[in-house]
C-alpha cells in the first residue's frame, strides 16, 4: 500500500527551504575552515573564523533556520520531523565532492545511503487503515 | 581517529540531541518557551564551536553523515520526554542508521 507523508503541504514547503537553507550552511562552514591558517595558536581557530564572511554569512542564516524549525516543531512530532533534513546530507557531500575536491570513498556512500535509507523509514509512515 | 575527534563529535551529538528536544520542548509549552529557546540557542553556539573544530579535523563529505546519529539520539529522547511513539519500525531504522555510522567510523578510520 503507497505510504505517505502525514504533513501538511505548508510543512513540506517550509522543510524544503530548511534543506537548502541547511546544505547553504554546511558548505560555509567549511568554506570558512578551509580558508583558516589551522597552525595558529589555541585561540586561533575562533579568532580566525570572526574574520572570516563566509562563517558570518552561516552564522546569519540560524535565525532564519531557528525561525523556520520552531514554526515546524509546532506543527509536527520532533522524532518524524527532523528526519527530513537528512536529505541535505547526500546532497552537501555531492557538494563536498564538487567544490571541495574531497575524496570519499564508496564505504562511505554505503555508509551514508544506509543512514539515509534509516532516516526515510523512521520517516515514513504506515497510511492508516481505514475502517 | 584520536580522542579528541571523538570528543567532539561526541559533544556535536549530546549539544545537537539536547538542543532540538528544548526547541521541541519551546514549541509545545508556552510557559517554558522563551527559556527553553535560550537554552536551545546555548546549546547551539556550543554545538558550532564544537563543528568547527571537528570540521578542521574530518573531510565535511564524512563529518556530517556520521552525524546522521543524530536521528537516532532524537528518536529516543522523543520517546523519553515526550512520549512520542516508538515502534518496530522506528527500531529498524535506527539500527540501519547506526549500521551507516559504523561503516563510515570503520572503513574510512584512516582518513578521521
Amino acid at each position: 500500500m503507497k505510504e505517505r507523508i502525514a504533513m501538511p503541504r505548508r510543512v513540506v514547503l517550509l522543510f524544503s527551504l530548511l534543506i537548502v537553507l541547511d546544505v547553504l550552511v554546511w558548505s560555509l562552514q567549511k568554506h570558512a575552515v578551509l580558508h583558516i591558517d589551522l597552525m595558529g595558536d589555541r585561540l586561533g581557530l575562533a579568532r580566525q573564523l570572526v574574520r572570516q564572511p563566509s562563517a558570518w554569512l552561516a552564522l546569519m542564516i540560524a535565525p532564519v533556520q531557528l525561525l523556520l524549525w520552531t514554526n515546524v516543531l509546532a506543527h509536527a512530532e520532533i522524532s518524524l520531523a527532523y528526519p527530513m533534513t537528512s536529505i541535505g546530507y547526500p546532497v552537501t557531500m555531492l557538494v563536498a565532492v564538487l567544490w571541495y575536491h574531497e575524496k570519499l570513498s564508496v564505504d562511505v556512500w554505503i555508509g551514508a545511503l544506509l543512514i539515509t535509507a534509516g532516516v526515510w523509514l523512521l520517516l515514513s509512515r504506515p497510511k492508516a487503515s481505514t475502517a | 581517529m584520536s580522542a579528541t575527534t571523538i570528543g567532539l563529535y561526541v559533544c556535536c551529538v549530546l549539544f545537537e540531541t539536547s538542543q532540538q528536544l528544548l526547541f521541541k520542548l519551546s514549541g509545545r509549552t508556552p510557559l517554558w518557551r522563551w527559556r527553553a529557546l535560550l537554552g536551545g540557542v546555548l546549546l547551539y553556539l556550543c554545538q558550532l564551536a564544537c563543528w568547527y573544530k571537528l570540521l578542521t579535523y574530518w573531510p565535511l563529505g564524512i563529518a556530517l553523515p556520521l552525524m546522521g546519529i543524530n536521528y537516532a539520539t532524537i528518536a529516543i529522547g522523543g520517546k523519553y520526554f515526550f512520549s512520542e511513539r516508538l515502534t518496530l519500525r522506528h527500531g529498524v531504522s535506527i539500527a540501519l542508521i547506526i549500521a551507516g555510522v559504523a561503516i563510515i567510523c570503520v572503513r574510512a578510520g584512516d582518513l578521521l
